[in-house]
């Protein structure tokens, strides 16, 4: 009797080879779903730094409404809230006008440094204004790919 | 008959080293995703908790207090007279007064610990023992004389140390 032979080359390499497709396709599904579970959590933080701008316009407008209205237009807020409309306009990355395309500047200096936060206050009607329409868009990046989350809230005198 | 012939030395040596490759990297991988998990788990919590706070607080003073004291008998009114202003630290000596003219208020408990929502006859936790807060203040500002008296809110929600949240308020007192 003949000694119990061992594989040959061919089935050996053909093993190999299903071996390691299903090596490549485990390892491409693990790293996509790492890198959706880092964009979910970035999409927490730009939600609340989305909500954490609307609520600072809210205490703003309940504050004095006819100052409020004053603060009609477009701003690129990536740094701290101050108390008021003055104060936070003392730190170094917030300012008037539209976020420029590159300024991924982070919230307030604190990492992940990837978000741009965009506040755009718009009076319905003439002015004096009773009624007008916050938008906060806040955009952020990843390796491959920019997101982005926009939140909209109406201030009315008559609230 | 020949005898059925066993692994070299060099072929065991070199299994044992492919498998010493690959555990390393295997478990790296399950590693960074509980990570991640633990990470999403914990900035979950830590909103959903400092949103519940908010809303919970931002409710209770709006539909109720009408006036704010620095102490439990109603003797030291504050913020009643136009660009006034006050501030309490940790909450213990900020009370609100509701329109039964009972008291009620918001404080830390012990700092890193956890805030509650006190009155005469309630104690209610506002967040359960998986999140702390610290950082916590509570003031209030009034304007002028015909405009009601803003309290204003900074507390840090934090899930040990794996991650944190600022939550700031504003509401006024609109039963005034």
């Amino acid at each position: 009797m003949k000694a119990s032979k061992g594989f040959s080359l061919i089935e050996v390499l053909v093993f190999i080879s299903i071996l390691s497709i299903f090596f490549v396709v485990a390892i491409a599904v693990v790293t996509a779903s790492l890198r959706n579970m880092k964009v979910d959590e970035h999409k927490i933080l730009a939600v609340r730094s989305a909500e954490e701008l609307l609520e600072w316009v809210t205490s703003e407008k309940e504050t004095d409404w006819s100052t409020f209205t004053g603060y009609v237009g477009t701003y690129c807020l990536n740094d701290n809230l101050g108390v008021d409309w003055l104060t936070t306009f003392t730190y170094t990355k917030n300012k008037s006008g539209s976020c420029t395309s590159g300024e991924f500047d982070g919230i307030g200096s604190t990492s992940p440094l990837i978000y741009k936060r965009q506040l755009s206050l718009t009076g319905i009607g003439s002015s004096p204004y009773n009624r007008i329409d916050a938008n906060v868009v806040v955009s952020w990046q990843e390796p491959n790919k920019t997101y982005s989350i926009s939140l909209d809230k109406t201030f009315s005198v008559w609230e | 008959m020949k005898i059925s012939k066993s692994f070299t030395l060099i072929e065991i040596i070199i299994v044992i080293g492919v498998i010493g490759m690959a555990l390393p990297i295997f478990f790296t991988i399950i590693l960074a995703i509980l990570q991640q998990q633990t990470r999403i788990y914990a900035l979950q919590e830590i909103k959903r908790q400092g949103d519940g706070i908010v809303a919970s607080i931002n409710n209770t003073i709006k539909n109720n207090a009408i006036e704010i004291y620095a102490d439990q008998a109603f003797t030291t009114a504050e913020c009643s007279l136009a660009a006034s202003s006050y501030s309490s630290a940790n909450g213990e000596d900020f009370f609100l007064k509701d329109r039964l003219g009972n008291w009620f208020n918001f404080h830390l408990l012990m700092p890193g610990a956890s805030m509650a929502s006190d009155s005469a006859v309630t104690h209610i936790s506002l967040n359960n023992d998986k999140v702390t807060i610290d950082n916590f203040s509570i003031s209030c500002y009034r304007r002028g004389a015909y405009t009601p008296p803003i309290v204003s809110l900074n507390f840090k929600v934090n899930y040990g140390s794996t991650a944190s949240l600022n939550y700031k308020t504003k509401v006024k007192l609109r039963s005034y």
